[in-house]
């Protein structure tokens, strides 16, 4: 299967709690392209784990529509998501372990992830090997997840996630609490999920480094996508109602209320604070890219 | 997914054995309930068949053939049909009559397969041609032996008068041997009596001859018959219906039949068994339906603790986008695994119990039944309903809200409907039982447990708020193990549902244990009033006199012993007893529940004041007698009988024949010099005619004053007719009238009234027919019902009591009576047989309380009590199961919570404590609370568990089980909880420590 890309606009999900609501996202607004890789970073509680969680049909948005592939997934029945989640899109939660049966090998782990699929008619299921193999376990399918090294339980759960061969991977956290060299293998079995299958790959990760490996990271900050990186160069993003974040740097020495003045000229977008220039932020190709 | 199933299952084989255990719990109370049934029927049936007396388990068909009357064919017609009786012993027998054997009438039997039956003493059996054998005290008494020739005739009957002679056809007969029975009280002997004991405790003893001898004499008059003997092997509880319907069937059938006798009393048997086999099936279910809920309960508890256990699992496997029947199966496969392996364990389990209870305690043997099978697939249904409602909640729960490590809260609304349609049924079936009166039957039979599960519910709810008082306050105070311990009370599920289990199942053994014990305690009172006194003894035939003499000579106060005789019962009369009443309050065993009459009113009322006895103590007697009307040349004999004080019988005493007009008569009465009660004075004649004399006195001679003179023989109401054909006893003048026609056999004559007329009488039910009831002597006597019990001791609920000492006087002379008995009263001395003995009273035996109770012990209703301790039993293990199962899935989040607070300085003293108390206070709360649920179970339920069968004696149960009953086996599970929660806080300690140590702050 062939990348599905990732769409969300304008993606709101408020969180219903005794002591109040609690907007986790405030509208989001993000395209993902088939067979990109994207990293979502940012700080805890910023609303990426949300945003993932939305995206794998876990949980429903509150307002927005999010778009996988050709489908709105508010729209679909939980049974539709249950289906789509067990052929098109694969969840890896965060923690290596949470992801695997523990009493299971991990060739019946993959054969369960399997499942759902297998029973679908059009579906060419790889076998289990040849996932491990991909992933950089081959040989290792009789082992069960409490005989696996941290970094090897992570390719373990991506191969839990990939098993079912799917267009979109969604995967939370999947270096933490791993060293270099686990990450670098977590990475690299991911850049050859990707590159072998062209699958599009959604991460999130609190580290930056996963994010530039990755080519394209996502920064979300209060429930809003905040600001882009692109091979080492950050940009700040416009949003679906026409709002940049700034960088907090920034934001720090304008507080909310400043007023600024909008200038556009030579092809790109000046801010002026009490009529002096104090930002210039977007290119015209930058604003294309948005 | 079979393979990712037995994963699971190697990967929890403590919960899965939990389950598998639990159902095989459930399938063994919902097949040890109709096993428990099936043991129950086959011991009653056993019992009652093996303890029926003769009369109840035969069946005798019989016919007269005399002069004239040839029955032969109609009784060979129908004989067939008796002998097809499958589950029958038959033994023919013919009887006749024969002069020969010693003086007077002898019978003369062959019955098929006697010589099996008689010990020969000397010689042989006869079984050739014109042989005999004689009993040895025949024998010993005719000087007849082996090798003696008797010349035997049969005997005829005159038919108008019915006076016996020979038939003058006189067989010369052999005498091969001597006898005595080797039992006589066999039941091959059947009804005859052919060895009955007479009033002076002789054995009979007839002759026995071979089918063809009697067949050679042919008599003019003999009796056919067959006596069916139900084997006792051959009733069965299933076959308890087809026996009667062949049973009715051929009764009918033989009732047809004009010349044939038929009688049995085996339906009343059946009835018997019916009966308690009844009462058995509304008991059991009483103590297993609970169990079998209880169970399911525990099923369903651990289904859903384990499944809450397994949560994100069950999510993972949702996430990975299985489908609906996948995750079903995933979810519940190891549960359904074990739930039908659990179904044949518990199977085999259920009759295990079963049959082992009935080895012990019924000493039967009981096999596994495929009766039970429906029960076993019903738990198996039910099992699975419960595991279904035990996963339903995981299984419908969203992928998000499975993989959150916390589960939300579920419905409350939930339990409160629960609890409330609990309470609901419980208040209904308390109406049906009390209200409606209709016992254990339908909803009502679910009393007890429907109240206990109420409590147990209401209960758990009400600790809730207050643990998690206690649990403020504690922890305010700084006691944070208590506080930690109520805390888990207060706030964890599985705590709740351990108090319902714990409080559930010590209710169930508490009302199991309190009804064993006052059914016992029924047992024991209903076998002492039963038996009638503390103590009884049996006398052979004796004289009432002699039975009333020596009683009262040994117990001149009447404080421990009273003659106890059983009064003539005619046809449709109801039993009953002649007591000397002066003792009967001091000796009868009586209860209030026997009416508002106490015993000494009943003594009181049944011995009002009556004119004392003439007593004629002299060795010789003159009496004044006037012979008025001597018409048509007949003979007027004048007789006095006389009843000896001694108890040594009656004297007759002739005056002769009556001389015309008035004459003294001269009679010696030696017998009398100790003192005689005047009986009667007759007067018989040897034709018929008119008879008119006028007693003036009797005196003992030498002396002037009369003894009995014209003050006494004028007397108002002093003296009555012996017979009531229109004779005549009136004053007159200076002496006492006798008049009336008198004819040959039919003596006139006057009595003193020396007892109340109409004799009063206690009787249960309706009074007696016509206020009538059979003397001693078969007159009826004239009663009066003076006091009306419910119930009566020995006769319970269809009797009458009357005064001996009257109902003796009331009789033309001394009467010996069978049956007699003297009962004994808590004082009764040690060495009070050996004094009656010494009294002269022959006593046989004593009654025994003891086998009363044990033969009460054998009603259905008393052996399905056996199986609520059965049921409370298997309702303790359940519990102790459930300590485990709560703490086992508990014990990972409870060993991290402890071990985080320990890391942030929590005492290990604390730990300790929070551990021991966590389950410790659930284990206490449900001890008590499980008490008081079964006082109130008790207090609705417990009076109206049917402890008898039947209700012949009424006696009122004890309301209340004796306390050590209860507290005993109480404290017993209490403390076996409480290990079990010692046990399993000790695991949790050790998991704390083993988790505190990697993480290096223990």
């Amino acid at each position: 299967m062939t990348g599905l890309a990732v769409t969300c606009r304008r993606v709101v999900h408020i969180y219903r709690a005794d002591a109040g609501d609690v907007v986790a996202l405030a509208g989001v607004d993000l395209h993902i392209a088939p067979g990109e890789m994207v990293a979502f970073v940012g700080p805890s509680g910023s609303g990426k784990s949300t945003l993932i969680a939305l995206l794998a049909g876990l949980m429903r948005p509150s307002a927005g529509r999010v778009g996988i592939g050709t489908y709105d997934m508010g729209k679909l029945s939980d049974a539709e998501i249950s289906r789509l989640r067990g052929t098109e899109v694969g969840v890896v939660l965060q923690g290596a372990a949470r992801n695997l049966l523990p009493y299971a090998s991990l060739h019946r782990n993959i054969w369960l992830a399997q499942t759902r699929a297998a029973g679908t008619r059009g579906v060419k299921l790889d076998d289990p090997e040849r996932i491990l193999d991909l992933v950089g376990l081959g040989g290792q399918g009789k082992a069960k997840v409490d005989q696996l090294a941290p970094g090897a339980r992570q390719r373990a759960a991506l191969a839990v996630g990939i098993a079912a061969g799917p267009g979109l991977l969604l995967v939370d956290e999947p270096t933490s609490q791993l060293d270099a060299e686990g990450r670098d293998e977590v990475v690299h079995a991911l850049e050859t999920v990707n590159a072998e299958r062209g699958t599009t790959i959604v991460v999130v990760t609190h580290d930056g480094e996963v994010g530039n490996r990755l080519g394209r990271a996502v920064t979300i900050r209060d429930g809003r996508v905040g600001a882009e990186g692109r091979d080492g160069q950050d940009f700040a993003v416009v949003a679906g109602d026409g709002t940049i974040q700034l960088p907090p740097e920034v934001l720090g020495e304008f507080p909310p209320g400043t007023l600024f003045t909008v200038d556009r000229s030579d092809g790109g977008v000046t801010l002026l604070a009490n009529g002096e220039p104090v930002l210039e932020t977007a290119t015209r190709q930058a604003d294309a890219a948005v | 997914m079979i393979a990712l199933v037995l994963a699971m299952l190697r990967a929890r084989r403590a919960q899965a054995l939990t389950v598998l255990l639990l159902c095989a719990f459930t399938t063994g109370a919902a097949v040890a309930g109709p096993a428990s049934l099936h043991a129950v029927d086959a011991a009653i049936v056993a019992h009652e068949t093996a303890d029926a007396s003769a009369t109840e388990r035969m069946l005798t068909l019989g016919s007269v053939s005399s002069e004239g009357v040839n029955t032969s064919g109609e009784f060979s017609q129908f004989v067939p049909a008796v002998l097809q009786m499958p589950a029958f012993d038959q033994v023919y027998a013919i009887e006749i009559s024969m002069f020969g054997f010693g003086s007077g009438i002898s019978r003369v039997i062959f019955r098929e397969d006697n010589c099996a039956h008689l010990t020969i003493e000397r010689g042989r059996c006869a079984q050739g041609n014109y042989e005999v054998v004689i009993g040895a005290r025949t024998a010993q008494r005719t000087g007849l032996g082996p090798g003696s020739k008797v010349t035997a005739d049969e005997v005829r009957y005159n038919p108008s008068t019915g006076v016996a002679y020979p038939a003058g056809n006189p067989h010369v007969l052999n005498v091969v041997g001597t006898y005595t029975p080797t039992d006589p009280e066999d039941l091959y002997w059947g009804r005859a009596g052919y060895f009955s004991v007479d009033g002076k405790g002789e054995r009979a003893e007839p002759v026995f001859m071979s089918r063809r001898t009697i067949g050679y004499i042919n008599s003019y008059t003999q009796w056919q018959s067959i006596d069916a003997v139900l084997r006792a092997d051959a009733v069965t509880a299933d076959g308890l219906a087809e026996l009667r319907n062949n049973l009715t069937v051929l009764t009918d059938r033989l009732g047809e039949a004009e010349s044939l006798a038929v009688s049995t009393e085996i339906p009343a048997l059946l009835d018997r068994i019916q009966a308690s086999m009844d009462t058995a099936h509304t008991l059991v279910p009483v103590a297993f339906v609970p169990l079998v809920a209880l169970c399911l309960f525990v099923i369903y508890l651990a289904v859903s603790y384990g499944t809450a256990g397994r949560r994100y699992e069950l999510g993972l496997v949702a996430l990975r986008g299985a489908s609906p029947l996948g995750r079903w199966w995933l979810a519940s496969g190891e549960v359904i695994l074990m739930i039908l392996l659990g179904v044949p364990v518990g199977y085999a389990l259920g009759h295990a119990a079963v049959a082992f209870v009935a080895w012990s305690q019924f000493d039967a043997v009981v096999g596994p039944s495929l009766d039970t099978v429906p029960y076993a697939l019903a738990a198996l249904g039910g099992a699975l309903v419960a595991a279904f409602f035990g996963l339903r909640r995981d299984l419908g729960t969203s992928v998000a809200e499975l993989l959150r490590r916390v589960a939300g809260r579920g419905r409350a609304w939930r339990s409160v409907v629960l609890e409330v349609l609990v309470v609901a049924l419980a208040v209904a079936a308390a109406i049906q039982l009390r209200g409606a009166g209709t016992g254990f039957a339908g909803i009502a039979a679910l009393l007890p447990g429907l109240v206990i599960a109420a409590v147990a519910l209401l209960a758990a709810r009400a600790v809730v708020p207050l643990a998690g008082a206690v649990a403020r306050a504690a922890m305010r105070r700084g006691r944070l193990g208590l506080g930690l311990a109520a805390v888990q009370l207060a706030r964890r599920p599985g705590s709740h549902r351990l108090l319902v289990l714990l409080t559930v199942a010590t209710a169930l053994l508490g009302f199991a244990a309190a009804g064993v014990e006052v059914a016992a305690q029924a047992r024991h009172d209903r076998a002492t009033i039963s038996v009638g006194a503390t103590r009884v003894l049996e006398i052979d035939a004796v004289s009432t006199q002699l039975l009333l003499n020596a009683t009262r000579s040994v117990d001149p106060d009447g404080a421990f012993a009273m003659a106890v005789a059983p009064t003539p019962q005619s046809a449709g009369e109801l039993p009953g007893l002649a007591v000397d009443s002066t003792r009967l309050a001091n000796v009868a065993q009586w209860r209030a529940s026997f009416g508002p009459t106490g015993a000494a009113e009943t003594a009181r009322l049944l011995r009002p004041s009556a004119p004392q006895p003439f007593v004629l103590k002299a060795r010789a007697l003159r009496v004044d007698i006037e012979n008025g009307n001597y018409l048509g040349g007949q003979r007027l004999e004048g007789k006095l009988i006389l009843t000896r004080l001694s108890g040594a019988g009656d004297v007759t005493v002739s005056l002769g024949v009556l001389r015309a007009g008035r004459h003294t008569y001269d009679v010696a009465v030696p017998a009398c010099s100790e003192g005689c009660r005047l009986a009667q004075v007759a007067l018989v004649t040897d034709d018929t005619g008119q008879v008119d004399a006028v007693l003036f006195g009797i005196s003992a001679r030498g002396t002037a004053a009369p003894i009995i003179g014209r003050r006494e023989l004028t007397a108002p109401d002093r003296w009555a007719a012996i017979s009531d054909d229109g004779s005549m006893v009136r004053a007159d003048g200076e002496g006492l009238r006798i008049s009336g026609s008198g004819w040959l056999g039919n003596p006139l004559g006057a009595r003193p009234v020396d007892a109340p007329v109409p004799l009063p009488i206690a009787s249960t039910g309706e009074p007696p027919y016509r206020n009538e009831v059979s003397g001693f002597d078969g007159a009826r006597l004239r009663v009066l019902r003076a006091a009306k019990p419910v119930s009566l001791p020995r006769l319970g609920s269809a009797g009458m009591l009357v005064d001996l000492e009257y109902l003796s006087r009331s009789a033309a002379a001394d009467n010996s009576v069978n049956g007699a008995e003297v009962w004994l009263g808590p004082a009764a001395p040690a060495d009070i047989v050996a004094k009656l003995r010494a009294a002269g009273l022959p006593v046989r035996k004593e009654l025994g309380i003891a086998a009363e109770e044990a033969s009460l012990a054998w009603q259905g209703s008393a052996l399905a009590l056996w199986f609520y301790v059965v049921a409370a039993g298997f309702g303790v293990l359940l519990a102790v199961g459930g300590i485990g199962l709560v703490a086992a899935v508990d014990r990972r989040r409870r060993a991290d919570d402890l071990r985080y607070l320990r890391w942030q300085g929590l005492r290990r003293r604390d730990v300790r404590r929070a551990a021991l108390w966590g389950n410790l206070t659930v284990v206490l709360a449900g001890a008590v609370l499980g008490l008081g649920a079964a006082a109130l179970a008790w207090t609705v339920a417990g009076d109206q568990l049917p402890i008898f069968v039947d209700q012949l004696v009424a006696i009122t149960p004890p309301r209340w089980p004796s306390p050590d009953a209860v507290l005993l086996p109480w404290a017993a599970a209490t403390v076996l909880f409480a290990v079990a929660a010692a046990i399993v806080a000790a695991q949790l300690r050790r998991a704390v420590a083993r988790n505190g140590s990697k993480g290096g702050y223990s």
